[in-house]
Formats: C-alpha cells, structure tokens, sequence
C-alpha cells in the first residue's frame, strides 16, 4: 500500500513527464551524436559527443549563471512579480568587476564583495519602482534592462573586458575547476543554493507566506503578513542572485562582454523554464525543483540538436517548438486532472444521495 | 451680481473646455514632446546646428513608420488585458517571405504581399488559439512564437534558392520600392498609411461597438463575459490582427531597405510594446486610445532622431530610452495619485 502510494506520487507529481523527457533526450542524444551507430565501438557513448567532457563542461557552465537568476526569479514569480531586467543587472555587475579587476590592485575578493553590493544597490532601485512608485513590474523592469545594457556598452565603447591570469589566479582556477574532468565546481555550488532555496520555500514559514502573496495578497495583507516588506526582500535577493551569477560567468570565461550576457536571452529562458516547470505566471504555486529540471531540458534539447549537427535556423524553430509542445504535456495534463476531481467531486455527491 | 455671473461663466468654461484637455492623459505626453523639442533645438543651436526643421519632422515621421503598425497591433492587444512578444519576429518572416516570393518563387508583387500577410495571419492565429483555447500564458506562448517565426523566416529565405544558407534577399521591384520610399507629393507614402492606419484604429476604438467591447474585456474580463462579450473570439482576432500588422511592417522593412533582412525590426524586439504603454495603455488593459500610441511613439523618435543631431554617442541612446520610458511611467503615476486625491 505505502509503495503503491510512492509511485502514484512520483506519477502525479508535475515535473514527472519532464524528467522521462530529460531522460529519453540524454539517452538519444548519447548515442546520435557518438557516432555508435556508424560503426564506433560501444565505449564511445561515453567518450565523444554529447557525454565528453567538452560538452558537458559547456552545458554545466551554462546553467550556473542560469541556476543563480532562477532561483531570484522563481521566488518573484511565485510573489506575483516579475524582473526583465536580471540579464542586464548580471552584464553589468561582471563588467564593473572587470574594470574594477584591471584598473585596481585589489584582492578580487574584496571587489566581489563591492559588486555583489552594487547588485543590491540595484535591486533597491528596482523597489523604489515597483514598491515605492507602483509602477508595474513587467514594464519597469524592461526600461531598466534597456538602460544597464546601454551602461555596459558606455563602460568600453562596446570592447570585452580580460581577466588577467597572473593578477588573479585563484579567480580564473576558480571557474575553471572541475571534478574528473566533467562536473564544474560552481555547478555544484549553484546545485547546493538551489537546494537551499527549494528549502527556504517549502520548509519556512516564510517560503509559505510567498505563495500567499502571490496567491492574494490583500489576504495576506489582511492575516498580518506584510506584502511590500517581503517584495522589497524578494528584489534584493534577486538582484544579489543575479549580480553573484554575472560574477561567476566572469571567472568560468576569463573575460566580461557588454553584450554576451545582456543580449543573449539567458533572462527570458529562465522565465519561460520557470513557467514550463509549474511557477504560475501571476504567482502563487511552483517550485524551484521544478523549474530547474524544465531548464535543464531546453538546455540539453538544444545543446542535442547542436551536437547532432543540425542546422542553426532549424534550432531556433525546435527551441519555440519544444516550449508549445511541453506547454500542451502541461494542458492535457492538468484537463486529466480536472476530469478526475469532476468525477470524483460527481460520484461523491451521488454517494451521500 | 455681473461679475459673479462672469466668474462663473468662466468657471464653466474651464470646467467644459480647459480641464478636460489639462487632465487628458495624452497633454501631459505632449508636454513632455514640446519639452523634448525645446531641448534639442536649444541643445543643437548652441553646437550651430539646426533641429527645428521640416526635414527634421519628416525624418522623425519616417522613423516611426515601421514600429508604429507594431505598436498599433500590440496597443491593441494590451487594451484588451494581453500581450504579443512575437511581433518584431513575425514581422521580419513576412518581410522575408515577400522577397522570396518575388525573387525566388517569381510571383508578382500583389501576390507576394497576400501571401506575406495570410501566413503572418495564419501565425498569429496558433498564438491566439495557444492563448485562447488552451489557456497558456501569453507570455510564454508567444515568446515560443517568437523563435519558431524566426526559424521559419531563416528556413523560408532558402526556399527555391539552391543552395540552404540563409541571407537577406535583394529585391528591386518598382511597386515595392514605392511602398518603401516613394513619396506622394513631398509626403512620403509610409507616413500616409501610418497615419490611415491610426485614425482607423482610432475610430474603430471609440466610436463602434467592437471598440469599446475590447475595453470593457480589458477592464474587467469576467465582468465582459457576464455582459454576453464572446472575449476568447474578439482575443482572437486582436492576436491575428497584430500579427498581419507585423507583416504590413515588415512590407515597409522590405520596401524601404531594398531586400528581404535576416535581421529586419530585431531593434523593434519592445519599442511597439513600449511606445504603446508610453501613450497611456495600461498594462492591465481596459484603458488608452491611439492617439496616446501615437505621441508615444513620437516623443520615443524625436528623443532618438534628437540625440542623433546633437550627436551623442549612440550607446547613451539605449540609456536615455529606458530613462523616458521610466519618465513616462512617473507622469502616470502622478496623475494617478492626483486622481485619488480628488
């Protein structure tokens, strides 16, 4: 009885399908891209294409920076808000880190510390807009990425920024470190805030009191929480997350860019991951666990078609394609799930006749 | 007795005339315009250049022609409470789609155009029937829109090619080279139907039934259903409708640049999206007009065609528009807590 309760869990649980599918892609891609099926011994799945070394380096690099503004937007989101302009603050941040690293003699740390306070300064602006002025958060935000993305093009007239090896060595090892070759160290370190974070939202009371917000928040208001106090924490904590992930990707790629991670659409992924994952758009349901493994598919599916040598543009249509397609996983999925509290809620009312 | 009959008389008179101009939303906008105005032609005058000038007026108009059919499209659309990411996107697969059609498939011109738009038509319907019938967030949906039409518009550009690399496609078509850059007297033809466009749209939503439907669906959605609104069919026509105005856009890109451009309105990605909240729609929906959209979009292209003459570094341009953008949002702030006040 306890086992068959487990597994009705683990099949009714949301991000279920999206595991099968992160699964079945690995799996596929293993193979496709090792070249076993042209006539390569076995062991090459495990040495060459999707699973060397290389790749899964490039993918875990990635979702570093990704995990960091996740679990700054996903905490918005679930409050019933929204920042567009995490991208910007991130791209900003790792430039004046930059800057600072070159034109300074400081211990990095100390300038890592500054900038992860400018991050804070930021989020406080944000606050001061949404909170203070009650201007709406999604239109807000846009304006503010537009204005950080023209800074960092000002800092340098456009140029990248090098770190230097010699003056900050233990940075650079920092994000080059990795574990046998495959596991970046900062992607374990991004893991363990993930996991605090999915903590701080199911086991706290003040992780409660978020969906609650999100949910009603003159309800909350009126049961003693205090909305505005827990917006304001929700910006910096974002702005904080955001700035830490911009430094990060500073140290895996030994350089800052005006436009690498303010114009990519990193932003936009997370969201759109986050909402793929089961964080409701207008707030007050979703989970950190979720929306990581959503990202961790749209990462794998286009680093797969990638690796599979497909053609650019054929990318950029499957990537739209896979979000349509797991949005309608999500619909039929939640029509079943209505279907069957219909019928229960039907055969129960017959019942107590 | 006269003079309190005077006062009152003029009382009357600010009440009926003054006041409701003074309050309107859009006079707070084309304060900020004339404002914006002022500064440049003093800011050019102390370089020894000069701002204030017809050319000037019409280089600002001309610039606004191709963002304006977003903004029309994505006005709309908020009016009613929604949203459409995938505009600049879908725009850039009809300007594509028309070149091909012409260059590579060899149709004529007309036919070129009514197929650019039917099939912008045909992906802003899966946008309306993604929101619409399956109830997925518009952000998201049309996000994913956004990519597949950017997909499409690569593969398109190789169709009937020879060869499958993607690049922009030269066109020289006479008809098409007026719609882009002909001029009906000095006026030149994208700025005529820009402005056809707006007072179309305009009168559609003050003055007909269907208009102030889409605003009682943005103001209240569930309250628009009870009063026998079909909001899910009138949803979708607003999707469809931006997305054959994306395509009148992308008409004019392809016009006015010569050829069919990978990389047509990419800088366009929010300025519909924001021009139009800029003239007063709210985010929310159910609130905002044209004419609003329409000074919105001038002060955004005045501000940019302002900074260009004074010349300013380019990079500060990106800076400043977002500033404007939260200048904007203040004004509206203001005359909110005014309102409350009152």
């Amino acid at each position: 009885m306890q086992k068959r309760k487990i597994i009705s869990r683990i099949l009714r649980n949301k991000s279920t399908p999206l595991i099968v599918i992160l699964i079945i892609m690995c799996i596929i891609t293993m193979i496709v891209s090792s070249g076993v099926l042209k006539g390569e011994p076995l062991s090459a799945m495990f040495t060459r294409g999707f699973l060397s070394g290389g790749n899964l380096i490039g993918i875990f690099n990635k979702l570093v920076i990704q995990a960091f503004m996740m679990c700054g937007i996903v905490l918005l989101l679930i409050g019933g808000n929204i920042d567009l302009s995490v991208a910007g603050q991130a791209g900003l941040t790792a430039m004046v880190f930059a800057w600072l690293c070159q034109k300074t003699s400081l211990h990095w740390i100390i300038i890592f510390l500054i900038c992860v306070v400018m991050g804070a300064i930021l989020g406080l602006l944000n606050t001061l807009l949404v909170n203070r002025l009650k201007f709406p958060s999604f239109i807000a935000t846009i304006g503010m990425s537009s204005v950080y993305a023209g800074l960092c093009n000002i800092m340098t007239k456009g140029d990248n920024i090098q770190i230097s090896t010699a003056k900050h060595g233990s940075f650079v090892t920092m994000g080059r470190a990795n574990i046998g070759g495959w596991l970046p160290v900062l992607f374990l370190v991004a893991v363990i805030v993930l996991i605090a974070y999915q903590f701080i939202l199911s086991r706290t009371t003040f992780g409660r009191s978020l969906y609650m917000c999100g949910g009603n928040s003159t309800a909350a208001r009126l049961s003693g929480l205090k909305p505005d106090r827990i917006l304001r924490f929700l910006f910096l904590n974002n702005s904080i997350l955001a700035a830490i992930g911009g430094l990060l990707w500073v140290s895996q790629y030994q350089l800052a860019s005006p436009t690498a991670i303010t114009s990519s659409g990193m932003d936009f992924e997370v969201i759109s991951a986050s909402v793929l994952g089961g964080v409701a758009f207008h707030g007050g349901s979703g989970s950190i666990g979720g929306a990581f493994v959503a990202l961790m598919v749209l990462n794998v599916f286009e680093n797969m078609l990638h690796v599979m040598n497909v053609q650019d543009y054929y990318i950029v249509f499957a990537t739209g394609a896979i979000l349509v397609i797991a949005l309608g996983i999500d619909y039929i999925n939640a029509e079943r799930r209505r279907k069957a509290l219909l019928v229960a809620s039907i055969s129960g009312a017959s019942e107590t006749k | 007795m006269i003079k309190e009959a005077e006062t009152l008389r003029k009382e009357s008179f600010y009440r009926k005339y003054i006041r409701p101009i003074i309050t309107h939303k859009v006079f707070s906008l084309v304060i900020i315009l004339l404002a914006l105005v002022v500064l440049f032609s003093i800011w050019s005058a102390a370089q020894g250049k000069q701002f204030f000038k017809a050319s000037t007026l019409r280089n600002i108009l001309n610039s606004i022609v191709l963002t304006s059919f977003l903004t029309i499209g994505a006005g709309m659309l908020l009016i009613a409470g929604d949203m459409d990411l995938s505009q600049a996107a879908v725009g850039a697969f009809g300007g594509i789609v028309l070149a091909a059609s012409i260059v590579y498939w060899k149709l004529p011109w007309f036919v070129g155009i009514i197929i650019c738009l039917l099939l912008c038509g045909v992906l802003g319907a899966i946008n309306a029937i993604m929101v619409t019938r399956y109830r997925f967030p518009s952000f998201i949906a049309t996000l994913a829109m956004m990519s597949m039409a950017k997909g499409l518009m690569y593969i398109f550009s190789t169709i009937g090619k020879g060869s499958d690399v993607a690049s922009n496609i030269a066109v020289n078509n006479p008809y098409l080279n007026f719609i882009g850059k002909g001029t009906i007297g000095p006026v030149p033809f994208g700025i005529i139907v820009m402005l056809v466009f707006f007072l179309v749209y305009g009168i559609l939503l003050t003055k007909t039934k269907i208009g102030l439907k889409i605003m009682l669906m943005g103001g209240n959605k569930a309250a628009a259903n009870l009063a026998g609104i079909n909001s899910k069919k009138i949803l979708f026509a607003l999707f469809v409708n931006a997305s054959v105005l994306a395509g009148v856009a992308g008409i004019f890109s392809t016009g006015r640049l010569g050829q069919g451009s990978l990389l047509a309105l990419q800088t366009n990605q929010f300025s519909g999206l924001t021009a139009a909240i800029l003239g007063g729609i709210s985010f929310g929906g159910g609130s905002g007009g044209m004419g609003g959209a329409f000074v919105g979009l001038l002060i955004l292209n005045t501000f940019q065609i302002g900074m260009g003459v004074v010349g300013v570094n380019p990079y500060w341009v990106n800076v400043f528009s977002g500033v404007i953008l939260l200048i904007a949002l203040a004004t509206d702030f203001i005359s909110r807590r005014r309102l409350r006040s009152v």
